[in-house]
């Protein structure tokens, strides 16, 4: 039962893969080798060609404390972005899904944020929650310096925080609205004759049954906050105050296109590509088994 | 005493398509009512009214002589079995049998993970709850099946479970919804005596949607059918087979349908079928179009042909068990199908393609007027033509 459709004109067949594969090596695997080029070498300080150095650039990245901030900094971040964009579009999908008042306007209104460009969400979030003039200076009226991102860093880690879960939300929201309405109407229904309220249906019956989805989306937005958080923090924050929002992936662009250290970029980049593909196949490995697809 | 159902003057529309229309309906503590209709009658509809998961544009519905319009599906204290069963598709069988009660005596603190140790009166409910599990599981014989998923179930399995969800709470309104539907012929023959079964052992009143006549006739106490989004008759199965209010009626209920023969009133009322009388006389009908109504095994062939017979052609033969079906086409100009039930020792007089005399022993047919409703007949002696 071979249904596969087979060439025999190989050179036919390899025509019409060439765009694709020409797309992945020029932009993938090309930029990937590179990075390994130059993570495992050095530039010599006057010029010439690069010399190969082992592991050394490694060994400096991982001795370096600033590095390691980062890598913590990183790990705040993606948890508490995950935990809200996850958490929020969950909500926001549960309250559309009861088919409240101006359901289907919210529908549109709530993916509009993924479809903006994540500079453009940190140039918004920056005025909106600018300690001076923003809509949210209002509270340090209560008491000076009450909110301030360019000074106080667990402020500053907030403001990215939130402005990268307003983007993901859209995006969690999308899915979790496409799971919720594949899930019978019956048995929600069940539920509520057999005495359940709206939030424990969505305990006892939604959220289990969203678990393949929530899963997926888990598994996402953790990667997108280890290497798509650039745009973000480059626009709002810089990496500051005092490096509390200096995220692995800004620190590789700091370090690589600021700090003209193309080497120490590239062996941080290797490390963080290791760390995304570690962090994918753990939570494919166990979290998956805990999932159940109904 | 109270009624266990009252339903006054409830309608529905979606948009602008009406569904139900002032259905009234009262169902006495007990009872086991049909719900019967052609698809797309209402009977789900006016079902999920009764459960509060849709709301009724006008009317009330009481439960136990309360109204209950404003409350909620949870607070109105009723079961309802779905036509799928609706089982929860991620617990266990014994879970998605606990979840009502666990629902009802728990809090939500008391079911989360970790927090619920805290609660010093959870192991003593839990326990209380899995004892009525057994208790239910034992009724239903379901106790092998309670470990295992919906999706490890049969057909049939998942309805015993599905019924013993709706069980143990103890409500005194069960609503079910063609929970036979999905069975095949032979189980459904059997979980039908066990649902007369159960309802006999339960005493609680069942609402029962099917659009098998077959399951509604031979369960119910009482049968409503609706038509149209309006109730046409409402009475013991008896009463909807030996006078129904309405050709509709007439014709869902039997097996095989009744044999409807366009007939007419002369001016003095006498019923005519074709150019012969029929001994049936409507007191004081007007001259016109009528429908006669002719249950299979109240036609009798006779193989004498005498002229003043209305004559019809035997095109085939069916044996079925204990009976036989005859189908026979009408002579004359008349098209019209005709089928006639008789016992399997008298079928050696008939012969296909042979033609033999319709009689019928008109106290037995029923008269339905243009528009399909029930006409009041009596019977004159002078049977032309019409030998019982
Ligand atoms: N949510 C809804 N929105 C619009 N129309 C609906 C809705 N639910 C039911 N209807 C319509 O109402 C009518 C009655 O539906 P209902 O499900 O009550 O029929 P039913 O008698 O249960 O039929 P069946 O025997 O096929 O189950 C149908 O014409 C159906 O199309
Ligand atoms: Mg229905």
């Amino acid at each position: 039962m071979d249904r596969r459709a087979t060439f025999d004109n190989l050179w036919l067949a390899g025509a019409l893969v060439a765009p694709q594969i020409l797309l992945v090596v020029v932009f993938f695997y090309w930029p990937t080798m590179q990075a390994l080029y130059w993570a495992f070498s050095t530039q010599p300080p006057f010029g010439g060609t690069n010399q190969w150095v082992g592991w050394q650039n490694f060994e400096q990245i991982f001795s370096d404390a600033v590095y390691w901030n980062s890598v913590r900094v990183s790990i705040v971040f993606a948890i508490l972005s995950t935990a809200l964009s996850i958490g929020m579009a969950l909500l926001l999908a549960l309250m559309i899904d009861r088919q409240l008042a101006g359901h289907k306007a919210y529908r549109f209104v709530y993916f509009w944020p993924y479809a903006i460009a994540a500079p453009a969400v940190g140039l918004a979030f920056r005025f909106i929650f600018a300690p001076d003039a923003g809509f949210v200076s209002a509270i340090n009226q209560l008491a000076p310096n009450l909110w301030n991102p360019a000074l106080k860093g667990w402020d500053a880690m907030l403001l990215i925080v939130i402005a990268n879960s307003w983007k993901m939300m859209a995006y969690n929201f999308i899915f979790f609205l496409a799971a919720l309405q594949s899930i019978p109407r019956s048995l929600v229904e069940a539920a509520a004759m057999d005495g359940s309220g709206v939030l424990r249906r969505a305990r006892d019956i939604q959220i289990p049954l969203l678990a393949p989805t929530l899963f997926f989306l888990l598994v996402i937005n953790i990667t997108e906050s280890f290497v798509d958080s650039f745009g973000i923090v480059d626009i709002t924050t810089g990496g500051g105050p005092a490096r509390a929002t200096d995220l692995m992936v800004f620190k590789i662009y700091s370090d690589g296109f600021k700090g003209l250290d193309y080497s120490m970029a590239a062996a941080q980049s290797i490390v963080l590509m290791l760390l995304v593909i570690g962090l994918t196949f753990v939570q494919f490995r166990y979290v998956e088994k805990r999932v159940h697809y109904a | 005493m109270e009624h266990s159902l009252e339903l006054a003057q409830i309608s529905k529309a979606f948009g602008k398509t009406g569904v139900l229309s002032e259905i009234d309906l009262a169902v006495q503590p007990g009872e086991f009512l049909s719900l019967v209709g052609p698809s797309g009658c209402g009977k789900s509809t006016l079902l999920r009214i009764i459960s509060g998961l849709e709301r009724q544009d006008a009317g009330q519905v009481r439960i136990a002589g309360r109204t209950v319009d404003a409350l909620s599906p949870r607070a109105r204290n009723i079961a309802m079995v779905f036509q799928n069963y609706a089982l929860y598709p991620h617990m266990s069988a014994a879970e998605n049998i606990a979840l009502p009660l666990m629902v009802d005596r728990l809090s939500l603190f008391e079911r989360l993970p970790l927090i619920r140790h805290l609660s010093p009166r959870r192991k003593r409910i839990e326990a209380a709850i899995s004892g009525e599990i057994g208790k239910v599981a034992e009724a239903l014989q379901i106790e092998p099946l309670l470990a295992r998923k919906p999706g490890q179930l049969s057909g049939g399995q998942r309805q015993r479970v599905a019924l013993a969800r709706a069980m143990v709470r103890q409500p005194s309104l069960f609503l079910m919804d063609e929970p036979l539907s999905n069975l095949d012929a032979q189980l459904r023959v059997h979980m039908r005596d066990e649902l007369t079964d159960l309802h006999r052992r339960l005493g609680a009143t069942f609402i029962y949607v099917t659009h098998d006549q077959i399951e509604a006739m031979t369960m119910s106490t009482r049968i409503a059918m609706l038509d149209g989004g309006r109730l046409a008759q409402i009475g013991s199965p008896a009463d909807l087979y030996e006078r129904p209010a309405s050709l509709t009626v007439a014709r869902f209920i039997g097996s095989p349908a009744i044999n409807v023969l366009p007939a007419r009133l002369d001016p003095q009322g006498h019923v005519i079928l074709g150019t012969l009388p029929t001994g049936l006389v409507v007191p004081d009908g007007m001259a016109g179009p009528v429908s006669l109504g002719l249950r299979p095994e109240h036609i009798r062939l006779h193989a004498a042909c005498d002229r003043a017979m209305p004559m019809a052609t035997l095109r085939r033969s069916e044996h079925h068990g204990a009976d036989r079906l005859l189908h026979l086409d009408l002579a004359e100009d008349r098209q019209t199908g005709l089928i006639v039930r008789i016992p399997q020792d008298e079928t050696g007089q008939f012969q296909p393609g042979e033609t033999y005399g319709i009689g019928f022993a008109p106290e037995k047919a029923h008269l339905f007027d243009a528009s399909g409703l029930r006409m009041a007949t009596r019977t004159v002696p002078a049977r032309i033509g019409a030998a019982a």
